[in-house]
């Protein structure tokens, strides 16, 4: 990997915070030019997307691209939020955008959960859209069958979804490899199958009439009308998910950079070598489940909150392989690839929705190009930079030499 | 009183006994050699003292306290580290990710502090790392500058002396080495020797069990022999002594006979 030189990038240069926020604005620009155009230019733009990023990581151009994000951590957060706040302002009024928006943020979300067991731990789950219905379930019960307030739906949701990861997580520790992802398996089935058979959440008709979250009675999910101008009901709720989104991926970013992120990556390659290291083997599967299980449910919650509906085939076996094929197409354990893989999809799908057996022919085929060109997906998972990540370097050895003679005793 | 004993110690794998009462001990500072022909048993003794496989008799004591039938995660925690025949690094982390593993034990902040003092739980890490990059350069210096290359891309022996950093980063009371040399040619037998010698000289306070079948090297690291036959203990004395049992003798040419 090459090395950055941090004395040099110490006091960051103008022209590097200004480059910083040119980029940020570049890739939202992108961004809503691909939720905004019809579908034949987004389409085009997708694949152009696709092979630019390709191109990128080739040439190294990406590995600067990141030192560049890294050295200016602050700015670029920062100003990509407000880049990303900026989207629902220019999708304003722009109804099925705005949906497709919403969206892409909500399966990111559950996206960042799945790499948390499949990229990080090397452990496929195939219950990820299970995982998003207890969520969703959480949230349609409470909020019409018990007509709590949806913000206790989100918290039910992330306890329901808590629970249940730890369930689904202890069978899996005595399992491996592909045993586990056929436990995961039967376990998605299985859950489809269970609420289709219980009628007080609706059995197969789903529940309807499940409510939007509201701040003291202003709905977030609610069409309003600005100075004349009749805002798509999405604006609020999009806003809300993209903050939600950037609680989520802050905590992802810290959890992949600190121990447990390694402690995960050492189990996924050896976990003999990680026990006898003093790692509690166990702990740690269960704290993948456990970490992916509420991304996905918070997912679930406020996707049932957005389409006031819920049923039993928004969460099946074909949705869980649409999550995994995400995370496999953007790049395993790497956060940003994560989140463009999982983006790129959802507008795929959703631009495809009047053709959705081409969305599927479509879908198929990128896979299969992507995992014969990149089996590491578009943008693959990076080595811990640790220079970067602190903004200072590790002192050499040099520093030893010199306290070599002190060192007697 | 001895740091690490084993008294009695067996194991059977369906019905072939590939330990067998094997009573040892080590004191603290002490280098023991461990010997023997091909599936004596070596490392099969260790990765009972080391919680991988449970002896189905015998008692293992740590400065006397009783750790048989923990598990290896435990062992570790009370100071047993080790090393494998064939290296168990992870290949798709970089050599200081490799080797800060190493001190996973010593982390004191938790979830919390990681997602909401990220500054505080940061410099824990740097201090860490910066411990690995110490222990590194004792080793050799020339190795701190792969410090962010991935563990495959390196050299075989650096990835030996790496798997070595890792073990003794968090400063165990005993090391196990199981052949550190395996797979290296002579010149750089030699200079794992040198490695480890000045490891002990710079690490004074742990004990090291060390696996070996260069006689070069047992010749001159251990201060003692431990001779394993068939899974039992057959001799135990200083190399000089060693070479001249007749038990022993027995024991190689037998071995290379079959
Ligand atoms: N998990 C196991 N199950 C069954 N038999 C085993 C197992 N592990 C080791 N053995 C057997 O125990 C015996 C001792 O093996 P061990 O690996 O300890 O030998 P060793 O002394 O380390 O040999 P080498 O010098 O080749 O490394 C061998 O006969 C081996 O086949
Ligand atoms: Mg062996």
């Amino acid at each position: 990997m090459t090395d950055l030189d941090f004395s040099r990038s110490q006091g960051t240069k103008m022209s590097e915070k200004i480059l910083t926020v040119a980029c940020n604005i570049l890739v939202f620009g992108l961004v809503f030019l691909m939720l905004r155009l019809p579908y034949q230019f987004s389409l085009t733009l997708v694949a152009l997307v696709i092979a630019a990023l390709l191109y990128m990581e080739k040439s190294g151009a990406m590995n600067a691209v990141f030192s560049l994000y890294i050295r200016n951590k602050g700015l670029a957060a920062s100003s990509a939020i407000v880049c990303m706040l900026a989207i629902p302002v220019l999708l304003a009024t722009f109804r099925y955008q705005s949906h497709i928006a919403v969206m892409a943020v909500i399966y990111i979300m559950v996206c960042l959960g799945v790499n948390f067991q499949m990229g990080s731990a090397n452990m496929v789950n195939f219950a990820p859209a299970a995982f998003m219905g207890i969520g969703a379930y959480s949230m349609a019960v409470t909020t019409v069958k018990l007509g709590i307030s949806p913000w206790f739906g989100l918290l039910v949701a992330i306890i329901l979804c808590s629970v249940a990861g730890l369930l689904i997580g202890l069978p899996t520790l005595r399992t491996k490899g592909y045993y586990l992802s056929l436990v995961t398996m039967a376990l998605q089935l299985a859950f489809t199958q269970l609420i289709k058979n219980i009628p007080y959440i609706g059995g197969p008709n789903g529940l309807s009439g499940v409510k939007a979250l509201n701040i003291g009675g202003f709905s977030l999910y609610k069409s309003y009308t600005f100075f004349g101008m009749k805002l798509a009901p999405h604006f609020f709720y999009l806003i809300f998910c993209i903050l939600m989104l950037a609680l989520l991926y802050y905590i992802a970013v810290r959890i992949s950079i600190s121990r447990y992120g390694l402690v995960l990556n050492n189990i996924a390659q050896d976990e003999i070598a990680a026990n006898c290291l003093g790692v509690k083997v166990s702990s740690y599967k269960l704290f993948a489940f456990l970490i992916g299980a509420i991304f996905c449910g918070i997912g679930g919650a406020l996707y049932a909150s957005l389409t006031s509906f819920v049923g039993p085939n928004d969460f099946t076996f074909a949705r869980s392989l649409v999550f995994i094929c995400m995370v496999i197409l953007g790049g395993m354990d790497n956060l940003v690839g994560v989140l463009v893989g999982a983006f790129l999809l959802t507008v795929i799908t959703e631009k495809l929705r009047d053709f959705s057996d081409y969305a599927q022919l479509i879908y198929a085929l990128l896979l299969v190009i992507i995992l014969i060109v990149r089996p590491s997906g578009l943008i693959p998972k990076r080595v811990r930079n640790y220079c970067a990540i602190f903004g200072r370097e590790l002192l050499p050895p040099s520093r030893q030499n010199v306290s070599e003679p002190t060192d007697t005793q | 009183m001895a740091l690490l004993e084993t008294k009695g110690v067996s194991i059977n794998f369906g019905g072939l006994w590939a330990v067998k009462d094997v009573d040892f001990l080590i004191d603290t500072e002490e280098i023991v050699g461990l010997i023997g022909p091909n599936g004596s048993g070596k490392t099969t003794f260790l990765n009972i003292i080391s919680g991988l496989y449970r002896a189905t008799n015998g008692v293992i004591t740590l400065c006397g306290e009783d750790i048989t039938g923990l598990r290896p995660f435990e062992i570790f925690q009370r100071g047993i580290a080790r090393t494998y025949q064939s290296s168990r690094l992870c290949w798709d982390l970089s050599v200081a990710d490799n080797i800060l593993m190493g001190l996973y034990t010593k982390h004191k902040r938790g979830f919390v502090d990681i997602i909401l003092r990220p500054k505080s739980a940061d410099d824990e890490t740097y201090e860490f790392l910066q411990e690995c990059m110490d222990m590194l350069s004792y080793f050799n210096p020339s190795l701190f500058k792969l410090r962010y290359d991935l563990t495959k891309n390196i050299p075989h022996i650096d990835r030996r002396r790496i798997e070595i950093c890792r073990a003794l980063v968090g400063h165990p009371a005993v090391l196990l080495l199981d052949e550190p040399t395996a797979g290296l040619n002579d010149e750089e037998t030699m200079q794992m020797m040198m490695d480890i010698y000045k490891i002990k000289k710079k690490i004074k306070d742990v004990c090291i069990i060390i696996i070996e079948h260069d006689m070069k090297v047992m010749e001159r690291v251990p201060e003692r022999i431990v001779v394993f036959n068939a899974g039992q203990k057959i001799a135990e004395g200083i190399y000089k002594d060693i070479i001249k049992d007749p038990d022993v003798i027995n024991a190689y040419l037998g071995g290379a006979a079959v």
